[in-house]
């Protein structure tokens, strides 16, 4: 019994920063309509950030954490407003702006190496500490944390897109953006709101990964690919979908390799998802859009 | 308009004509400079940059010194990431610039580089490359093998404490021919090996696998990882679940100063070099921290061994092929920044290695 709870907890923890990452991600793609692979820099870059103002220039902790995400938040609106702007303002097609992601994610890790070197580094903050028992599993204090405040900033996000005015301009501009604009919604004004917001939710998972596991320079792109994976599992565009199927995800892999040896780890997700491709392709909670104008 | 168009990519088709013509045409010209050159394939970008880093500085500082004793060389990098295909695209680059002799870093990327350099007849030397090879005419390895590596721990493993052993590793030549070394001495030495299972190259999150270790109750648990963080992650997360077993990483990274202060290493045992023990080498770390202003970690004594040890078996003449081979194994001996080592008939140049347990984040050699 011991053993899967232990495994349920295993697969909330990775489950929650899978959610953290796709649901920024799919925030971003419902909006602009591409595929956004530089945000795993943006997770990178915030990890970055808080070893630089907390390890480096001795900030205080909590002030530190601000800055990284603020300053990811920032990096997030800088890549649309420099960068896919440019390139919608030029009708780029939405495999010019997936290449141009793709290059922006291989810079900034580049960057990222450059400046900050390629030893492997982390946050000593929280000190390993022993976990807590419940039933016979074990979860550290900072395991807890990061899965609690997962829960509490997708439920903020939720009631987000639904009560704020912001956010159902979103919903709009995701729905239909020609219809949205002639409403009097500015499509450039949502697409830089939805990097601003999406970028501060990867900008989070970065700190919270940097907290529990090593920072390196590529330490995005793997979660990405996985953000990537539960966006398409949980419905591609639907931000609650992207959450479910985050932590399905999390659980599926980690029971997974309970069984299999875990160089499958990667392997289990790809057949999940090659599942709900071939069965359900619009993914768990998923519309059939038909005639989407994009 | 169409017309127009067309005498454009005509005049752009005859320019990228003639400046191939050109380029060809100037790279014939250049003249055969009577220099050793020396092509390093390191990984300077990804998880093992830091072993690449420190290999160049090594290498640098071996070529600064024999410059000023009048000595030429030339040394050209390229970047293998640690991938295969990368390292094999990046002696295709130094093929081009003629090199005489290449020097490759990591199991994974350099046991790629083996079938290529023996066709071409290149010599090769691999450093930081533990995986199992056979003999082949125009390798050599300068760092221990597979057995060097697992026969340290097992000179302080035994039966009488350690009776059962769990075994992690990375999926990869390095880890797989470890794991073989292991297994091949637990036998030997009567240690059950309860449990082994691969992860793969960069895996974070080790949480499931430590699960499946604990539930064999081992009292070691022994870590391959080809990266410190495939060192740190597994040992970080052995804590948190509370396994009560000793560990044991293989791969020397835990004798990096800088990779212990990342987390609670008390107890772990690690393997080092005579270097890392102050049993040698000292003359070369005063140099290195001079020019680096940091203390130099294992990988770069070998950088700097390496080119010491092409320049003293050319004597500063240009060989290549056979020839240069030749002179390497001439020499039988070596004395490195790792005490004397032996050039043996199979290629394999090993320094000795031994097993160190971290005591108040000191390294502390385990007598046997």
């Amino acid at each position: 019994m011991s053993i899967v709870i232990q495994l349920l907890i295993n697969g909330l923890i990775a489950g929650a920063i899978y959610a953290l990452v796709s649901s920024g991600f799919s925030l971003i793609y419902s909006t602009n309509k591409f595929v956004h692979f530089a945000h795993g820099s943006v997770i990178a870059f915030s990890a970055y950030m808080l070893y630089l103002f907390f390890a480096v220039l001795g900030l205080n902790f909590g002030f530190s954490m601000i800055l990284a995400v603020l300053f990811a938040s920032l990096l997030g609106l800088a890549m649309n407003f420099i960068v896919y702007r440019e390139l919608r303002k030029r009708k780029a097609s939405g495999v010019i702006l997936l290449i141009a992601s793709f290059g922006l994610l291989i810079l900034l890790e580049s960057l990222i190496l450059i400046f900050f070197g390629a030893d492997v580094k982390t946050i000593d903050y929280i000190h390993v500490a022993k976990g807590l028992d419940i039933f016979g599993a074990i979860i550290t204090p900072l395991q807890i944390i990061i899965i609690l405040v997962s829960i509490i900033l997708l439920v903020s996000l939720f009631f987000f897109m639904k009560k704020t005015k912001i956010g159902k301009a979103m919903r709009a501009v995701s729905d239909n953006r020609d219809v949205a604009e002639i409403v009097g919604i500015s499509s450039e004004k949502i697409y830089n709101w939805s990097f601003i917001i999406g970028s501060a939710i990867a900008g989070i998972a970065g700190v919270l990964v940097a907290l529990e596991q090593n920072l390196d320079p590529t330490m995005g792109t793997g979660l990405v690919i996985k953000g990537f994976t539960a966006a398409i599992i949980g419905g591609i565009g639907s931000v609650p979908g992207a959450i479910l199927g985050a932590f399905l995800l999390g659980l599926v892999e980690n029971f997974g390799i309970w069984y299999l040896p875990s160089g499958y780890k990667d392997a289990i997700a790809f057949v999940l998802l090659f599942i709900f491709l071939l069965f359900r392709p619009n993914g768990i909670l998923g519309k059939n859009k038909v005639g989407d104008k994009g | 308009m169409i017309k127009s168009r067309n005498k454009l990519v005509w005049v752009l088709i005859a320019i990228l004509i003639l400046a191939g013509v050109i380029i060809y045409v100037n790279d014939q010209k250049q003249p055969k400079d009577d220099v050793i050159k020396i092509g390093a394939i390191l990984p300077l970008t990804g998880a093992t940059a830091q072993y690449g880093e420190s290999l160049r500085d090594g290498m640098e500082l071996a070529k600064e010194e024999l410059v000023k004793k009048g000595l030429n060389l030339e040394i050209y990098y390229e970047d293998s990431a640690g991938d295969p295909k990368q390292a094999v695209s990046a002696y295709q680059n130094l093929k081009l610039k003629d090199i005489d002799i290449i020097v490759s870093a990591l199991s994974r990327s350099s046991m790629a580089l083996v079938p290529i350099v023996n066709n071409d007849k290149i010599p090769l030397i691999m450093t930081v490359v533990s995986a199992k090879m056979e003999k082949t005419p125009y390798v050599l390895r300068f760092y221990p093998n597979d057995t060097g590596y697992a026969d340290a721990h097992f000179s302080v493993i035994n039966t009488t404490k350690y009776k059962k052993i769990s075994v992690l590793y990375v999926n990869d030549e390095f880890g797989i021919s470890l794991k073989d070394a292991i297994n091949q001495n637990a036998k030997e030495k009567g240690v059950q090996v309860v449990y082994e299972e691969d992860f793969e190259p960069g895996t974070k999150d080790y949480r499931t696998i430590l699960l499946k270790v604990k539930e064999t109750s081992p009292d070691a648990v022994m870590v391959v990882g080809a990266s410190p963080a495939e060192i740190i992650g597994p040992l970080k997360t052995m804590k948190e679940l509370e396994i009560n077993a000793d560990f044991f990483e293989i791969a020397t990274a835990l004798s990096i100063k800088s990779v212990r202060s990342q987390t609670d290493t008390e107890g772990a045992y690690t393997t080092a070099f005579p270097f890392v023990l102050n049993k040698s080498g000292n003359e070369f770390k005063e140099q290195y921290t001079k020019k680096y202003r940091e203390e130099p970690f294992f990988a770069a004594p070998f950088g700097y061994d390496i080119v010491n040890l092409i320049s003293e078996a050319t004597k500063g003449e240009k060989v290549s092929g056979e020839e240069l081979l030749n002179k390497i194994y001439a020499l039988k001996t070596f004395n490195s920044s790792n005490e004397i080592v032996e050039i043996k008939e199979n290629g394999e140049i090993n320094p000795a290695l031994y097993s160190v347990k971290i005591v108040n984040g000191e390294l502390e050699e385990v007598k046997v």
